[in-house]
This record gives structure tokens, C-alpha cells and sequence, in this order.
């Protein structure tokens, strides 16, 4: 008798906690904020613009010879996420902190030349495959400049056209390198 | 036939096979995006992109190399413990929740989703998960049984109520609103005289120009073809929007997902074309969860029938046998206790029977003791790749030890309740 009411009432906790878990994901996202491991899931929501500022990133050798950072060198970030950083570089409102994610995303791009350069990154495992395919550096490139010594960061505006075969128009609006 | 099964519509079957194949296969797809996912590096990056972010709350004192190494360690062992049905109760909330943790330790430097859906998938088989009968702990449940009640299991029909999969039915609904709220932001953003707005080819050409800028920093080469062939971009819009939207609305009307299923994988392979954006190996990989496996096995092993002479006596070989019973779509197997072996005139009476199980295929031909376990295997025709490893000589010769040992011990094994 107590057996048959209490797996009831598991069972009546199954259809709160399913509910739960229903009402959670569909209020994150209606209010389109994350609540994790809840998440709005608002991808390429919005009509693009024709023109869009952003900021991007660049290593520098001595001689000035620059390559786009790659995001292989700082794993786990993807390319998206390497123009958010070069925000921090353009209008830094902390110098510190500036500095100190210069200094990590040139150790990391140095030593990732310096792998490369040397056949490798060699990887025992099959990775499961990434979700951005971004470019990459390739041999030439790296064999084309010497060691990376600065970051660049550089605030661009591009002129996207929505017909026509041809591609978006970029110029420079700021830039910022490090040290 | 149907390839994907609305559970929505009818969540009952016959058994639990496909909740178990789903298991293993969304399991095994974690491990490995976990134990490869370059976790560890997130400890060499500066503290304050974490601290500055607003689900910093979950990176309390910063994150340790070997914090982060034990916390993958974990999920992947968690993972494959519930892949296996091995000490579920524990593993899926302890996997569940460290998983969610990694996933968000992740999500200010890379803005990573694609591990929550795992989670998702685990929260529901952890809620449903008794109804999952292919599991290890299932099978040492079954040490509780006695001979006469496994007897009857293996003799027994299949119970016609069947199994109600419940886990995979809310998984399903999960997935179809994550599609419908990725289409509802984009319908959202235009007013009501503007439905489409996002669909027309100016604004898919604009995000595709944008992300090849920002994102992937190239132009694929069908995104090249589009270029000069804009008539394209209106399918592309307005069919992401269907099958966005209309996805859970299959669902949730109980219509066949299939055509949705097969369409929503096309997207996804003309966003990896285009845009350079890879969901469809984590998105492929989650629709097998709702493929009829059971209906794939039955047809395969359709027309197949064996006979399995075991011994009534030992709980160990039943319990096993069990698992065989459970699996079987079609009814084929059946099974017989040596000690019922004269209601079976057809079958040879001289065989050591104490000694091995025998099993009796189509033809009458027998398969003692390892090769009747292979015979076993072999039904199932989705396994029988694995026959020729078992029927290899070295396998074989250590799988034949292996039988005679437990064979001349399995009263002892029966006794001690091994498993």
C-alpha cells in the first residue's frame, strides 16, 4: 500500500521535474537570456546590416609582417571570439588586463608557430570535429615571418553588399599593438 | 518505412531497445566529444575574462589544470558507465552535472552549446530510466530472481503492453524547440506586415557575407556560386524558417518527423557549405537516438529462428540468456531447459547438454558452448561484424577457455550471484 503511493508520487515527480525543465527552457528562452544549462538558442537572429564595425586581431614579427591570429593558438576559442577580444585591445578600460591577455595571446601564438614549424601539432586522438572552420596558418605563412613580437588589434569598418558578385569593402579605422 | 520515429505520436514499443541503443550511441558520442575537447587549455587563459562574464558564479577561485582534467575524467568515465547501464542512479546525475559545469567554464571564451543537449539527453534518461531493461544493472537485478521465475521469463511471450519510452519522447520535444526557438528569433525580429524579412536573399546574402567576414574569415565556394546566383537564397531563408518552426510542430501533432529529420540534416550540411559552420556532426549523431533500431533488427534477422538448450538449473547462463530474450524483435529465439528436452523429439537426446548450452539453428545444425554464444551474436544481424572477431582463432581460442571455465563453474557462479 505505502509502496504503490510512494511510486505515485515519484511518478508525479517526474511530470513536475519534465515540466520544470520545459518551463525553464522555454523562458530562457523567450527572455533571451542564458539561465544554464538553459539557453535561448538565438542563432543569426537579427536582418544584418549593410555596414558592421568590428575589431580584429593580428600578430606582428619584428619586421612588421603580420599574420590574422589564428585560433588554433589559443584552443578553445574560435574566431568569433577572437574579434570580441580585440575589443579589449582598441578601448581597454583596464591596461592591466590588457596586458596581461596580450602577453598570454603571444605565447600562445609563438609557441603554436614554433609546433608548427616543427611538424606538429600531433594529436594521439581523433578529435570530434570543431564547430567553426576558421583558416589557419599554414607553413608558408609562418615560414614567411620570423616570431611573433606584437599583437595588433585594429577597429574596421566593412561595407557588406547584399547583391552583386563581389565581396565586402574594409578599411581601417584604429589600431593598437602591443607591447 | 518509417526511418525516425515521432515518440510524441506513440512512445510505446514492444521493448526498450531503441532507449538502450540511444544510450549508448549518445554516450559514446560524449565521451569522445569530452575526452577530446580541448578543456584544459581553458586554466592557461587570464582570470578576468571569466570573472568579467555573467555566469562567473560557476568559476569560483579561478580553474586549476588539474581541476579541469579530473572534472573531464569524471564525465567520460560517468558516460561510459551509463553507456554500459553500470551504476546509473549515480552516474547520469554526477555526469549530468559536471558536464553542465565544463560546458559553462567553456562558454565565456568560446560560446559553446552544443555540449548541452548531452546534458539534456541525460536529464531524461535519468528521470525514465527503469524503463531501460539492456542495462548492467538490470542485470545484476535479475540475481534477485529465482530459477523458476527466469524460466518463465525465457519461456514467456513478449508482454503485450510493451515499453513506454519516455525518455526519448521528451528528448525529441527538446530538440524540436530548440529548433523552433532558433526560427523564433528570427520571425520576432521583423513586424507582423514582414513576416519573411529575414528569408529574403538581401539578408541571407548579408549573413552569409557577414559570417565569412567575422566567423570562418573565407569564402567557401558555394557561398562564391551564390554570389552570382541569388535566386538561390530564397529557398535557403524561407526553408530554414519551416523546418525551424515547423519541426516541433510535427511533434507536437503527431505527424511523421522523417521528411523533417532528413531536411533539417540538409540544412545543416548547406550551413557547413556555406557558412563554414559545423552542427551537423553533434546533430546527426543525436537523431540516430530516434531511429527504430528495434524495427532495423527485426527486419534483418526476419526468417531467422534458433533453438538454445541451456540448463535450467543455472541462473547465471539464464540471466545471460535473458539479456538474448530481450533483444530478440521477432520472436525467433526460443528457448529450452535440458531438462525439457523430451517435449523436443527433434532435437538430438545424446549431447553432453550438462556440460555446454547447445544451440540449433534453421538447418538443425548444432552450436556448442562458445560457438552457440557466437550463433547468439550472430542473430542479431546488426552485431555480425563482431561474429568474425569472435570466430577469429585467437578470440576464440580465449573465449572457448573462458566458457569451459565458467561452464564447470557456473554452479558456483549461480551461487555466489556474480554480476
Amino acid at each position: 500500500m505505502i509502496w504503490s503511493q510512494l511510486k505515485g508520487i515519484v511518478g508525479y515527480l517526474d511530470v513536475l521535474l519534465v515540466f520544470v525543465f520545459f518551463l525553464f527552457i522555454t523562458c530562457t528562452a523567450l527572455a533571451g537570456r542564458v539561465f544554464w544549462p538553459f539557453h535561448p538558442w538565438g542563432l543569426w537572429g537579427v536582418i544584418q546590416p549593410t555596414e558592421k564595425v568590428y575589431y580584429e586581431l593580428e600578430v606582428a614579427d619584428a619586421r612588421g609582417t603580420r599574420l590574422r591570429y589564428d585560433q588554433n593558438a589559443a584552443p578553445p576559442i574560435l574566431p568569433t571570439q577572437l574579434h570580441q577580444l580585440g575589443e579589449i585591445f582598441i578601448e581597454p578600460k583596464n591596461i592591466l588586463r590588457r596586458e596581461q591577455l596580450a602577453r598570454f595571446l603571444l605565447d600562445r601564438a609563438n609557441a603554436h608557430r614554433n609546433e608548427r614549424l616543427a611538424g606538429g601539432p600531433s594529436s594521439t586522438w581523433v578529435k570530434f570535429p570543431a564547430r567553426e572552420f576558421g583558416t589557419t596558418w599554414t607553413r608558408a605563412d609562418l615560414e614567411a615571418c620570423g616570431p611573433f613580437t606584437q599583437i595588433v588589434a585594429s577597429k574596421r569598418r566593412a561595407e557588406l553588399p547584399a547583391s552583386g558578385p563581389g565581396g565586402p569593402t574594409v578599411t581601417v579605422i584604429a589600431e593598437s599593438s602591443w607591447p | 518505412m518509417t526511418i525516425f520515429i515521432n515518440y510524441f505520436a506513440r512512445a510505446t514499443r514492444a521493448s526498450s531497445l531503441n532507449l538502450a541503443v540511444a544510450r549508448v550511441i549518445i554516450c559514446l558520442y560524449g565521451a569522445w566529444k569530452v575526452a577530446t575537447y580541448p578543456f584544459v587549455d581553458l586554466a592557461g587563459w587570464p582570470a578576468f575574462i571569466f570573472q568579467a562574464h555573467r555566469l562567473a558564479r560557476f568559476t569560483p577561485g579561478g580553474m586549476q589544470a588539474w581541476w579541469i582534467i579530473g572534472e573531464q575524467i569524471l564525465i567520460v568515465a560517468c558516460l561510459l558507465l551509463v553507456a554500459i547501464g553500470w551504476r546509473r542512479a549515480w552516474a547520469i546525475p554526477i555526469g549530468a552535472c559536471l558536464l553542465a559545469h565544463l560546458a559553462v567554464l567553456n562558454y565565456p571564451i568560446v560560446n559553446e552549446k552544443t555540449f548541452l543537449p548531452i546534458v539534456y539527453f541525460l536529464i531524461f534518461y535519468g528521470l525514465f530510466r527503469q524503463t531501460d531493461s539492456f542495462t548492467w544493472d538490470r542485470y545484476r537485478e535479475s540475481s534477485q530472481r529465482g530459477a523458476a521465475e527466469l524460466q518463465a521469463s525465457l519461456q514467456n511471450p513478449r508482454p503485450a503492453a510493451g515499453v513506454e519510452l519516455n525518455s526519448l519522447k521528451w528528448f525529441l520535444v527538446t530538440l524540436g524547440l530548440i529548433y523552433f526557438f532558433t526560427g523564433w528569433c528570427k520571425i520576432r525580429i521583423g513586424q507582423l506586415d514582414q513576416f519573411a524579412a529575414w528569408a529574403v536573399p538581401e539578408n541571407m546574402r548579408l549573413i552569409l557575407e557577414h559570417n565569412a567576414l567575422y566567423h570562418i574569415h573565407h569564402v567557401p565556394p558555394l557561398m562564391e556560386w551564390l554570389r552570382t546566383h541569388p535566386w538561390a537564397l530564397w529557398p535557403m531563408g524561407l526553408g530554414t524558417l519551416v523546418l525551424e518552426l515547423g519541426f516541433v510542430v510535427a511533434i507536437l501533432a503527431r505527424r511523421r518527423i522523417t521528411i523533417f529529420m532528413f531536411a533539417l540534416a540538409a540544412m545543416h550540411l548547406g550551413i557547413l557549405l556555406t557558412m563554414g559552420l559545423n552542427y551537423l556532426s553533434d546533430m546527426a549523431i543525436l537523431y540516430l537516438a530516434f531511429v527504430p533500431w528495434d524495427s532495423v533488427v527485426a527486419r534483418l534477422s526476419r526468417g531467422r529462428s534458433l533453438r538454445v538448450v541451456y540448463d535450467g538449473e543455472c541462473l547465471f547462463c539464464m540471466r545471460t540468456l535473458l539479456a538474448f530474450k530481450k533483444a530478440d524483435q521477432t520472436g525467433g529465439l526460443r528457448f529450452v531447459p535440458a531438462s525439457q528436452l523430451s517435449e523436443h523429439p527433434d532435437l538430438p537426446a545424446s549431447l553432453d547438454y550438462d556440460q555446454a548450452m547447445y544451440v540449433f539453428d534453421e538447418t538443425g545444425r548444432a552450436h556448442r558452448g562458445y560457438h552457440g554464444f557466437c550463433a547468439l551474436v550472430e542473430y542479431f544481424m546488426p552485431l555480425r561484424p563482431a561474429v568474425g572477431l569472435l570466430r577469429s582463432r585467437p578470440v576464440a581460442s580465449v573465449g572457448e577457455r573462458i566458457y569451459a571455465w565458467v561452464a564447470r563453474n557456473r554452479g558456483r557462479i549461480s551461487t555466489c550471484r556474480l554480476g
